[in-house]
């Protein structure tokens, strides 16, 4: 099926490459590939057009969202829960009356162009007593015999026009047709089957893994680049060649799945699309996200990956000869996986994705982990304090999470994904970010005006509040210009009043999350944490989340990791409690959220905090 | 081009499910986050543990008071960032800044002595920065002296050691190249020149 070729991959790789393919020499080539696309073609019936996890509802909630804009809508196929109704604009709203997760294809309609798009809408009860609180595990091998098998293929890499030649290397369950599909782009210094114990895992539970070796855009293992100048000159250059020669691969594998004569036949499901990369195949999943729609992936997993918005040339303005990758991307589902004690990408170059994420993300930073025992001999060039087969095991177990949870819509992955499963874990490091129709953010350091939150006045007492990049900067690793709240004790007790100008009404709320993080070498040893609610009418509820010596919701210093990432705090509201005669808070009317740091070494060490939101 | 009309054939002719007609979208809005005060309050209920309680008796909590609203706190509303940071005494030990070598040497002798304060001052000016304070030092220790950073000092460090560095000045900016190997393959650190010598530039 040639048109799929044309349609999921050459076109829209065209559109995204037109910058660079401006510049000198390359410009001619640019024509050239213009000049031989077919006009007129219409999309075929086996694209399954751009995905879109649309925001999350709650059931009697009012709800609204919007479908990209441009094009007119109707729906084709599938259904929205009642309640919801979708203009022919796009603007999804009205209120749900029924939970569960929900898919439908719509029909776009765009002058001339006429393609499906596919949209999911999960719906939780109005006190999410649905998140299913348990937390399946992926670490065991699956139950698939896993076939593997080596490819030969010849593509024109729609990033700079030349024609290359690569190997992929399936990993293929046995038996299962229509697999989900996981594109993987190996890093620097490694090669296609360099992975092969950590793909055969993901394909035991049913994934199709397609390594790819493209030793164009970097080198591999034996450190011999086919293009110098992208693995030496222009890393971010090479990265966005091998985005390109990935999404490639993927359009010519999906055409033989749909071929009745090819011995692929039937393997891969092109309605479930995924993009891994680890290191520098991390940063082409950066490339491919700006494009997630016109690539037609379901999500994105970041493996160690390099974030391409350090490189200037492709940062906004994005001045030729590369394009750019801004911070607001696609609200694809993405996951992060950043390992702790990396030696090669070290610390922060692969843990700012999560910032100001747009779509569901999931951002795991694995402690003790380093970058190269992902592979199944890369000696350690870090300082490991996991075995190559817990790191292995570990990142394996997020991704098959990760993948089914959005291939098969398995809202019971949710809560580990999402909604603090692995809170106060001493082997992830875990931080989320899932926009939902309710979600009322309170504070997130975003603006310019340090006495100011999102909805109303910041108060400090016994401490030091500022709004600041807190990720080392230096060289390479330059401010990507994203703040967080650092505060800082000068006394036993500070705290942090957020308040509101108005009576907020968090009656529809159920948690009050937020990212922390810790500047001491030993954890939160020596501090401790606590929330204060507060009404207009002297109602006040409390709540511990943490103690040292007594717990709480964040981790306990073990002497592995100095806990100096952010993790994810999610704390009921039902779990605040009332002190002493005082009325609890009223929380249809609540006016301050505090936050107290307790020091008790008196060392000072700051604590750092962001995205603090009621959901 | 044959496969594509008759692809688009079959689906005018409703191959695909037919459309289903839209319902309109509500007319209402967004709620207001704002509660009516008519509303029955919603009242967080759990019982305390009683050594919950007990420890916030004990740290004394309840007796901490901010305001809750800009007039009723005009000079708390000065305080939502608390107090200037304090100033710290300069290293006795002045960094190198004849050359974007030196400069480099010198930082990286500053990291093995653990010397916030001189590596505060690779970007710190002291014309523009007369005074060093706790957040350079913080910012210091988070760039060159936290363990998640270490690696990559010492990349930078084993490359400079081996030789494998080029050094480009053009003007008062100059830029020094490393090559560490592994996935970076190198890393560029920035300088420029001020009146009395080098500064590393983020």
């Amino acid at each position: 099926m040639v048109l799929g070729k044309l349609t999921r991959g050459l076109r829209p790789a065209l559109r995204a490459h037109a910058p660079l393919l401006r510049a000198g020499a390359l410009a001619l080539v640019a024509a050239a590939l213009v000049a031989g696309t077919p006009r007129g073609e219409a999309i075929p019936t086996n694209d399954p057009g751009p995905f879109v996890a649309l925001e999350l509802g709650h059931a009697g909630g009012l709800y609204s969202d919007e479908l990209p804009q441009g094009p007119t809508y109707r729906l084709t196929a599938g259904r929205l829960p009642q309640g919801i109704t979708v203009s022919s604009s796009g603007r999804v709203s009205g209120r749900p009356s029924e939970t569960g997760a929900f898919s439908a294809t719509f029909r776009a309609e765009q002058g001339a162009l006429s393609y499906p798009l596919r949209v999911e809408l999960t719906v939780y009860a109005a006190d999410e007593r649905d998140l299913t609180r348990s937390a399946p595990s992926f670490a065991q091998l699956g139950s698939r015999t896993v076939d593997t098998q080596s490819l030969t293929l010849d593509l024109d890499n729609p990033f700079d026009g030349r024609t290359i030649r690569t190997k992929v290397l399936l990993s293929l369950p046995r038996g299962v047709t229509n697999a989900p599909v996981l594109l993987f782009h190996r890093g620097r210094g490694f090669d296609e089957d360099s992975y092969f114990e950590f793909h055969e895992h993901i394909a035991s539970h049913g994934i199709a893994v397609l390594s790819v070796e493209d030793r164009y855009s970097f080198a591999g293992r034996s450190f011999s680049a086919e293009n110098s100048f992208y693995d030496w000159q222009r890393a971010e250059l090479g990265m966005l060649s091998a985005s390109a020669v990935v999404e490639r691969v993927g359009d010519l594998l999906l055409d033989r799945s749909d071929d009745p004569s090819d011995p692929l036949f039937n393997r891969f499901d092109a309605d479930n699309l995924f993009f891994a990369g680890h290191s520098r195949g991390g940063g082409a999943v950066h490339g491919s996200h700006h494009r997630a729609h016109d690539v037609r992936l379901k999500g994105l997993i970041y493996l160690m990956a390099f974030d391409l918005r350090y490189f200037s040339e492709v940062r906004p303005p994005a001045d030729s000869p590369a394009y750019d990758v801004p911070t607001a991307q696609p609200r694809t589902p993405s996951l992060v996986i950043a390992a702790e004690n990396d030696g090669d990408l070290s610390y922060p170059i692969a843990d700012q994705f999560i910032d100001r994420a747009t779509g569901p993300t999931t951002q795991v930073t694995l402690y003790g982990g380093v970058h190269n025992l992902i592979s199944d001999s890369h000696a350690s060039e870090g300082r490991a304090k996991i075995t190559r087969h817990e790191e292995q095991t570990r990142v394996a177990d997020w991704i098959v999470c990760f993948v089914k949870r959005w291939a098969e819509q398995d809202t019971s992955l949710d809560w580990r994904l999402y909604g603090g499963a692995h809170q106060g874990s001493e082997l992830y490091g875990i931080t989320s970010w899932r926009p939902s129709n309710r979600t009322l953010v309170f504070e997130d350091a975003q603006d310019s005006d340090l006495a100011r939150n999102e909805q109303g006045s910041n108060y400090v007492a016994s401490m030091r509040r500022r709004e600041r990049d807190t990720y080392p900067s230096v060289g390479d690793l330059p401010s990507l210009g994203l703040r967080h709240v650092v505060l800082t004790p000068t006394d036993d007790v500070g705290i942090w009043r957020m308040a509101s100008d108005n009576a907020l009404d968090l009656g529809r709320h159920t948690r009050v999350v937020m990212r922390l993080a810790q500047t001491s070498s030993q954890g939160y040893s020596d501090v401790g944490v606590w929330l204060r609610m507060l009404d207009g009418s002297g109602g006040v509820s409390w709540f511990r989340v943490w103690e040292p010596g007594q717990g709480g919701l964040l981790p306990e210093y073990t002497g592995l990791t100095p806990l100096d990432r952010f993790v994810d705090v999610h704390v009921d509201l039902a779990d605040f409690f009332a002190s002493g005669s005082a009325n609890g808070a009223n929380l249809r009317a609540a006016r301050a959220l505090d936050l107290f740091v307790v020091d008790r070494g008196g060392f000072r060490d700051s604590v750092i905090v962001d995205a603090v939101r009621f959901e | 081009m044959a496969v594509t009309t008759a692809a688009v054939a079959l689906w005018v002719a409703g191959c695909s499910p037919a459309p289903e007609p839209l319902p309109q979208a509500p007319a209402d809005a967004d709620p207001a986050p704002v509660s009516s005060e008519a509303l029955a309050p919603v009242r967080t209920a759990t019982q305390a543990d009683p050594q919950v309680l007990a420890q916030l008796a004990e740290l004394g909590l309840e007796r901490h008071t901010l305001p809750l609203d800009p007039e009723e706190g005009a000079d708390a509303r000065r305080g939502f960032q608390g107090p200037a940071p304090q100033v710290i005494p300069e290293s006795p030990i002045p960094l190198p800044r004849e050359s974007p070598r030196a400069l480099l040497a010198g930082t990286l002798a500053a990291i093995s002595r653990g010397d916030a304060a001189a590596l505060a001052r690779t970007r710190r000016d002291p014309l523009a920065h007369p005074a060093l304070t706790e957040d350079d030092a913080a910012d210091a220790r988070r760039g060159f002296l936290s363990t998640a950073i270490r690696p990559y000092w010492s990349k930078v460090r084993q490359a400079l050691d081996a030789g494998r560095v080029e050094v480009s000045v053009d003007g008062d900016v100059a830029t020094v190249r490393l090559q560490t190997g592994g996935a970076l393959g190198s890393v560029r650190l920035r300088m420029r020149k001020e009146s009395d010598g080098w500064y590393l530039e983020n």
